[in-house]
């Protein structure tokens, strides 16, 4: 439990973990900082197609936020989609071929 | 922490009633190399196993709040396998280094796989090893037939083991085979008398000794993609392959998206990954909407440098999920050249 945040800490998510998470995470600091800026950049990309965005917060959870000013704290990327999911009012589909145009089309933004 | 190829590997024995589960288990604990395994049964079944330490497991499943079927906990399974680990710590039973889970022949075996990929707590002392399942070669076709339990031990299952096979004749035989490739085309099939007990270690694509070909194996080797719905199957094996290296974050992406919304549609998903910046490839492993922590294997088991992945779905198009992996993996170029080019 982290005495600040009041959060309960575990084993991180595969997708947080680095691909050799079976054999823990080696990666520096800076290399987790990093990939995770990363992953909040891919992200913002994605779900900005159903009006939302996040941000990173403390390197640990993540805030989902709405157009309309709606926000979320979530630990990690299913709680992302199910909250992205929850706030459009529809499913949030990697086939969706609506969705699969705009990311082809990002480079033109 | 124990990284998690390190922790107690659990094997999955399934298959469906009287298709020789406890026959197939007598006989391996008796081979020495399986003397330091315990044993949790579903049930005490006729025939009564001789081995130091089997413990049964009682009580029903719990369903969690979302109602998905992947996601209901067993607390059964969960208490007595904390149960047999705390035994174990303070010495009331043996020091076991391996377990063997015989399920019930009438076993969804979702619902325990997801327990041991999911609670937390169990997260801490075991692993998933591989899922083997016994195949009736006289009742099996009936049993496919009739029971959807049937159909999800033969679609989850890393290996198919034939049992009784000298009952029947050769042209059921084949017709069975033939049946079991349609569900699961990815599962070794061998004959349950041939199974040893080294099979255990050879299934488990976790475990540290693992051997390239056994991964080769446990992938499905060369097997050719399953014929869509043959013989009215409600499932099918579809396969994904991707010529570019993946990035790993955008797999990250991609992989939970998809297993959010369409998780109570795939059975299994395994994968061998050519991850962008890495000389080795990365083992994906997942049932429903649970993915094990990926792992680099050593080296490649073959030539084939692409990445590969096969689902074990109902109703999802192979082109669909390759465009669609494709679009995902070329998003960070993207991104990349969207900013270069406001720069």
């Amino acid at each position: 439990m982290c005495g600040f945040c009041a959060m309960v800490a575990g084993q991180p998510h595969w997708t947080e973990a680095g691909s050799d998470a079976a054999s823990g995470d080696q990666r520096e600091d800076r290399e987790r900082r990093l990939a995770r800026l990363y992953r909040v950049q891919l992200v913002n990309a994605v779900i900005a197609h159903y009006g939302c965005g996040i941000e990173d917060w403390a390197l640990g959870e993540y805030i989902v936020r709405s157009l309309t000013g709606r926000s979320e704290m979530v630990p990690a990327l299913p709680q992302v989609w199910q909250m992205v999911e929850r706030i459009a009012g529809r499913p949030v589909d990697p086939l969706d071929p609506a969705l699969l145009a705009r990311l082809r089309q990002a480079a033109d933004a | 922490m124990s990284s998690y190829r390190e922790l107690i590997p659990l094997t999955v024995l399934t298959g469906f009633l009287g298709s020789g589960k406890t026959t197939l288990l007598n006989r391996w604990l008796r081979d020495p190399r399986l003397s330091d395994a315990a044993v949790l049964i579903n049930e005490f079944g006729e025939i009564g196993l001789d081995h130091q330490l089997v413990e049964p497991i009682d009580g029903a499943p719990v369903l969690l709040a979302n109602g998905c079927v992947c996601c209901s906990i067993r607390d059964d399974l969960k208490s007595a396998l904390l149960r047999l680990d705390e035994r174990r710590r303070i010495g009331e039973v043996p020091a076991y280094r391996r377990l063997i889970i015989e399920t019930t022949g009438l076993a969804d075996p979702v619902p325990i796989l997801s327990t041991l990929l999911n609670d937390p707590e169990l997260r801490h002392h075991y692993r998933l090893g591989a899922v083997l399942t016994t195949v009736d070669a006289i009742n099996g076709p009936g049993d496919l037939a009739r029971r959807e339990e049937a159909w999800k031990q033969v679609a989850v299952a890393d290996r198919l083991l034939i049992s009784k096979e000298d009952l029947a004749p050769p042209a059921a035989i084949a017709a069975l085979r033939e049946r079991l490739a349609a569900i699961n085309p990815r599962a070794v099939l061998g004959r349950a008398a041939d199974a040893d007990a080294g099979l255990l270690q050879a299934a488990d694509v976790y475990d540290p000794q693992a051997h390239p070909a056994d991964f080769a194996a446990w992938l499905g080797g060369d097997a050719p993609a399953a014929h869509a719905h043959h013989h009215g199957a409600p499932y099918q094996a579809v396969n994904v392959v991707l010529e570019d290296a993946i990035d790993w974050t955008a797999f990250g992406l991609w992989l939970t998206m998809l297993l959010h919304v369409h998780g109570n549609r795939i059975l299994r998903v395994k994968g061998l990954l050519h991850v962008q910046d890495s000389t080795t490839p990365v083992v994906v492993n997942g049932v429903q909407h649970l993915v094990h922590p990926p792992f680099h294997l050593a080296r490649w088991p073959d030539a084939d440098r692409r990445s590969r992945l096969v689902f074990i779905t109902e109703g999802l198009d192979a082109g669909a999920l390759r465009e669609s992996l494709a679009v995902f993996n070329g998003l960070g170029a993207r991104l990349r050249t969207a900013a270069g080019a406001a720069a």
